[in-house]
């Protein structure tokens, strides 16, 4: 642990010079990111704008980088309504075990990028191109590393099957596309960039259908179990979440934008029966999950 | 923040496994004497009875009623009785209550802080340049003697809106 630690501290080092070199001013612990300068810091403009005139095409027509602007736009929005928890330790933590799982999903090579939210809400959020994010609160409701994979594998299964991407592009059909071709002659670049931001942020708040979210569910256990881990951690996971007082309002946005976490596991336990009983002896992992999270939050000075 | 970050993780870790927590049955059940529907049960317990959770395996809990007698049941069951401090609920004074700090951090994404969003992609590029490798989450995986296994998906045989919240063996995929 101390030496994989010191090599993190080395990547640090090493992000500190190349984002100091563009101009950024950077610290560990603190993550201050300075102003930008706007050479690189705009946004992918031409990206999104033939993403979203791509959206009168086939799914299958977007293109991986494509797919990565609107993720680095839905991402972006993400991150600025809630900030990360700028822990090195943590962020190795997550990032590997989502590796890992990541690993075992037909697209291992994707740019993943796993992130805690400094949020107390209780929630779990994927966008296109491979950011994944798990809230503090949702994080600190987990009981061992299996449960934080299953929440990961949930989230990577959004991103395999484009779940935001198709989303959007129901959404631009019923009216998105239309107000686009009103717009000729106007500043396409910057008209398109807004109806694609307002049209990320109306996802995010309603959430995904809800057949979408089942499938994100059994999809996830079967990496889950791919990756070594107990799937039925899944299950755990949506029982403790079935226990919080449904009035609390950390969980009250989950609520809304997801199936009653009863109605999941009863589609999960429908579908795993007689399918996954051999991998539920499989690790759980719950010393070294808490031993992390201990101190991790313990050096958050 | 560190104070509060602590006495969060700390409250958390106080029910750090399912085990020893309370628990109650979500409607009248039979007790089973081991994890299988077709395993035999000669108690019955009503909704609502207090029970303690022993451990958990695949979808099945193994409990204890508070006369001593053990068995298990379906996790989809139970309902784990919620013994963390009691979190802040919304009322209607939130919005004003100049005491609370109550930032969009603190409230999350919802449609009200998304609406007021600005992009933030200077985050974003910090998230990605922070890259931990694959080869180092494989070795970490090694460290916990996780295995890659070879697992198909698990196929749909009936579309899951057409499930029903009791019977979910018509979703077998028999192939």
């Amino acid at each position: 642990m101390k030496d994989s630690h010191t090599n993190f501290t080395l990547v640090i080092t090493v992000c500190t010079f190349l984002l100091t070199s563009q101009a950024y001013a950077f610290s560990v612990g603190g993550f201050s990111l300075g102003d930008s300068d706007d050479e690189g810091a705009g946004l992918d403009l031409t990206n999104i704008v033939d993403a979203v005139n791509n959206t009168k095409q086939a799914f299958s027509d977007i293109s991986p980088e494509e797919e990565r602007a609107i993720g680095r736009q839905s991402a972006s929005i993400v991150l600025g309504v809630t900030p990360i928890v700028y822990n090195a330790a943590l962020h190795e933590y997550v990032n590997k075990v989502g590796l890992w799982v990541a690993k075992h999903s037909e697209q291992p090579d994707l740019s993943w990028r796993f992130a805690v939210l400094d949020s107390d809400s209780i929630n779990a959020y994927a966008t296109p191109g491979g950011f994944i994010f798990i809230t503090r609160g949702l994080l600190f409701r987990l009981k061992n590393e299996a449960q934080l994979a299953a929440v990961l594998a949930h989230e990577i299964v959004h991103v395999l099957q484009q779940h935001h991407v198709k989303a959007l592009k129901k959404n631009a059909r019923a009216g998105l596309v239309g107000n686009l071709a009103t717009l000729a002659g106007g500043p396409k670049y910057q008209a398109a960039s807004e109806l694609m931001l307002s049209g990320i942020k109306e996802l995010y708040a309603r959430g995904l259908d809800r057949d979408d979210e089942l499938e994100a569910d059994h999809m996830g256990v079967v990496l889950m179990a791919r990756a070594g881990y107990d799937p039925y951690e899944l299950m755990a996971v949506l029982l403790i979440l079935d226990s919080v007082n449904p009035e609390d309002s950390s969980i009250e946005q989950f609520l809304n934008t997801h199936p009653a976490p009863l109605q999941r596991m009863e589609h999960l336990d429908g579908l795993m029966r007689g399918k996954m009983d051999q991998y539920a002896t499989q690790t759980r992992g719950e010393d070294r999950f808490i031993r992390t999270l201990t101190r991790a939050f313990t050096q958050d000075q | 923040m560190l104070r509060i970050l602590l006495g969060l993780l700390l409250a958390s870790t106080q029910q750090l496994l399912l085990a020893d927590q309370e628990a109650r049955p979500r409607r009248d059940t039979p007790l089973y004497t081991s994890p299988a529907s077709q395993a035999g049960n000669n108690i019955s317990l009503s909704a609502d009875s207090a029970v303690t959770v022993i451990k958990h395996k695949g979808a099945w809990v193994h409990i204890k009623t508070h006369n001593g007698a053990d068995g298990w049941l379906p996790m989809t069951a139970i309902r784990l009785v919620n013994k963390q401090p009691a979190a802040k609920q919304r009322t209607a004074s939130d919005e004003n209550d100049d005491e609370v700090v109550s930032t969009d951090a603190v409230r999350g994404i919802r449609a009200d802080t998304l609406q007021d969003a600005q992009p933030d992609l200077d985050a974003v590029k910090a998230l990605e340049q922070l890259d931990v490798g694959l080869e180092n989450a494989v070795s970490f995986a090694g460290e916990l003697g996780l295995k890659s296994q070879e697992v198909e998906y698990l196929a749909l045989t009936v579309a899951p809106e057409k499930q029903t919240d009791n019977d979910n063996s018509n979703l077998l995929d028999e192939e």
